[in-house]
């Protein structure tokens, strides 16, 4: 049957690398954005203690783990979910997605609208991290891309972005 | 407002259209408990390349995927026989096809093999009683509707069922775009057949309209682009996601003229289905509308919008929408090479007289094969059937 011919198919390891990185710094700047933006840390004071959340790629990664610890300090936990219980799990469907996600040509909000993200926990909650996500988006990223990123830009003073812009780098850099 | 007294609605498809919508494919399937698919294809589409974007999707996978081209100009037994055996011994749970007419109508007998017995392709048309396995169809440049529908043409022998209907349909921008002109007029002029005598048949229900209602929609307002730039992204996008609407209301609906015709007249190899559906489209409407029933009127909102809708008359309604299809026919004939009739194509007049005969020894509407060849006589010279 010479009709017949097997595949397989190459890693997106290049998409895989940059996703991990992105996930890697935004998680990071959650924990950094929690401890400087009175907004963002309103949000996470309505989490339980202990509560954990997962963003990541479908099937196999990366992910990115982020928790709220007894102290109710926000921390982020790394790339890897094995023993750790996972109270909101959000999932892009596959490496593009979240590729089209993190370079920017499609917001938070359109690739939920357009299904390419599902969530397996509670979905106010999961609406309460977009949100977060969002407005770390903000402070990470200059007008011109947040704009793309997020559905409304917020109208805040530029104080409060350029500020909390440099204290978020400085805090997700050095990882405090 | 016309509320049926009764109506069947059943479509089990799942579409995924626009960007990036194949790399959705493998958790699609997961979700039917499936993760070893089998992709079949035919030879032109595979030398095209673009199956590598169906193999992609499966980068995190880890699996081999088995792709089969062998298809044929037709499905036939003896491909699906050969099918039949590599599935038994690859593990193989699910398939994934990728073009259009023979190679879905493969997929759709293969999955009837392999979903209960081999025997049962020998079987008459009715005897697909239960869900078969995963099927998913990916749309190329040239799908018409006819993937999606519960019907699959292998060889002499026609199956119905719903349970052919594949569970998913894929449309994604990087698999449909077309090289031809004149193919994108033929595929288009059997999806608005499709559309047309689902929207204006006396079994329509307002589900079908819905899909039919969408389909001319986009074929009105996409078309013309895409005979113009063949290889717009876009305008190719939207007429694939019509062919697959249309043929959700194909499958809600009886045949109507047209594509009996068109059918048998591309049987008979007089010419292919879409130039023969192109040609008799006006003549077909205009008939069954005269002395069937027809609404005609009803296609004028998804063919001039809801404001010329108002300012048309009511009983002006079903000559707008005739003379809307002929311009139509005129507006494509004159950008690419489609013949307007029969005559063009030198199709002689005693060749059609079989194609009527046969027609209405097959058909099951109840028309008389003088009907048949009316309108066929209509669409040979040229001529609407009003005089």
């Amino acid at each position: 049957m010479d009709d017949y011919r097997e595949l397989k198919p190459r890693s997106k390891l290049f998409k895989k690398i940059y996703i991990a990185i992105m996930l890697w710094f935004v998680g990071r700047s959650i924990q950094a954005a929690s401890r400087v933006d009175k907004d963002i840390k309103k949000e996470f004071d309505d989490f339980p203690e202990g509560f954990t959340f997962s963003l990541g790629v479908a099937p196999n990664g990366p992910y990115m783990v982020v928790g709220k610890d007894k102290q109710g300090k926000v921390k982020y936990l790394g790339w890897n979910r094995q023993g750790k219980r996972i109270d909101v799990d959000m999932k892009l469907k596959n490496i593009e997605a979240a590729f089209l996600l993190f370079t920017f040509q499609e917001s938070t909000c359109r690739s939920s609208a357009r299904n390419r993200l599902i969530v397996d926990g509670d979905v106010p909650t999961a609406a309460a991290i977009v949100r977060v996500i969002d407005m770390v988006e903000v402070y990470l990223l200059p007008k011109l891309i947040a704009k793309l990123a997020i559905r409304r830009y917020p109208s805040w003073s530029i104080m409060r972005t350029l500020i909390g812009r440099s204290r978020i780098y400085f805090r997700a850099i050095l990882g405090y | 407002m016309q509320v049926p007294e009764f109506y069947e609605f059943h479509c089990p498809v799942k579409t995924n259209a626009g960007i990036n919508a194949l790399d959705h494919i493998p958790i699609e399937l997961e979700a039917m408990d499936a993760r070893k698919p089998l992709i079949i294809t035919d030879k032109n589409t595979y030398s095209k390349g673009i199956i590598k974007h169906v193999a992609s999707a499966f980068s995190e996978s880890g699996i081999v995927l088995g792709v089969f081209d062998g298809v044929g100009d037709t499905a036939d037994i003896s491909t699906i026989r050969d099918l039949y055996q590599r599935w038994q011994y690859k593990g193989i749970d699910s398939i994934i096809a990728v073009g259009s007419g023979a190679v879905l109508d493969t997929a759709k007998g293969l999955n009837i093999a392999v979903s209960g017995k081999p025997e049962d392709l020998r079987k008459n048309a009715e005897s697909i009683k239960t869900r078969l396995k995963p099927l998913v169809a990916v749309l190329t440049g040239y799908s018409n509707g006819f993937e999606i529908s519960k019907y699959a043409f292998i060889g002499e022998l026609t199956f119905t069922s719903p349970f052919l209907m594949p569970d998913l349909v894929v449309v994604d921008p990087r698999m449909v775009r077309s090289e031809s002109a004149l193919r994108i007029a033929e595929t288009a002029m059997i999806t608005f057949s499709h559309a047309a005598e689902a929207i204006t048949h006396a079994s329509k229900n307002p589900l079908s309209d819905c899909y039919a209602y969408a389909a001319l929609e986009y074929i009105r307002h996409c078309l013309m682009e895409a005979l113009k730039n063949p290889k717009d992204k876009k305008s190719c996008l939207a007429l694939a996601e019509a062919s697959s609407m249309a043929g959700c209301a194909f499958s809600n609906s009886r045949f109507g003229m047209v594509h009996e015709l068109g059918q048998e007249i591309a049987k008979q190899r007089l010419l292919s289905s879409g130039q023969a559906m192109g040609i008799l489209l006006p003549y077909g409407i205009e008939y069954q509308t005269l002395k069937c029933g027809f609404q005609a009127a009803d296609m004028l909102i998804p063919l001039v919008g809801f404001n010329d809708f108002v300012d048309t008359p009511q009983n002006q309604r079903n000559q707008k929408v005739l003379s809307l299809i002929r311009q139509m026919q005129d507006n494509i004939c004159s950008t690419v090479q489609l013949p307007r009739t029969f005559k063009d194509v030198q199709i002689e007049k005693e060749k059609l007289k079989k194609v009527a005969q046969k027609v209405a020894e097959s058909s099951s509407s109840g028309i008389r094969e003088d009907a048949y060849l009316t309108v066929l006589n209509a669409a040979y010279d040229g001529k609407p059937i009003m005089g």
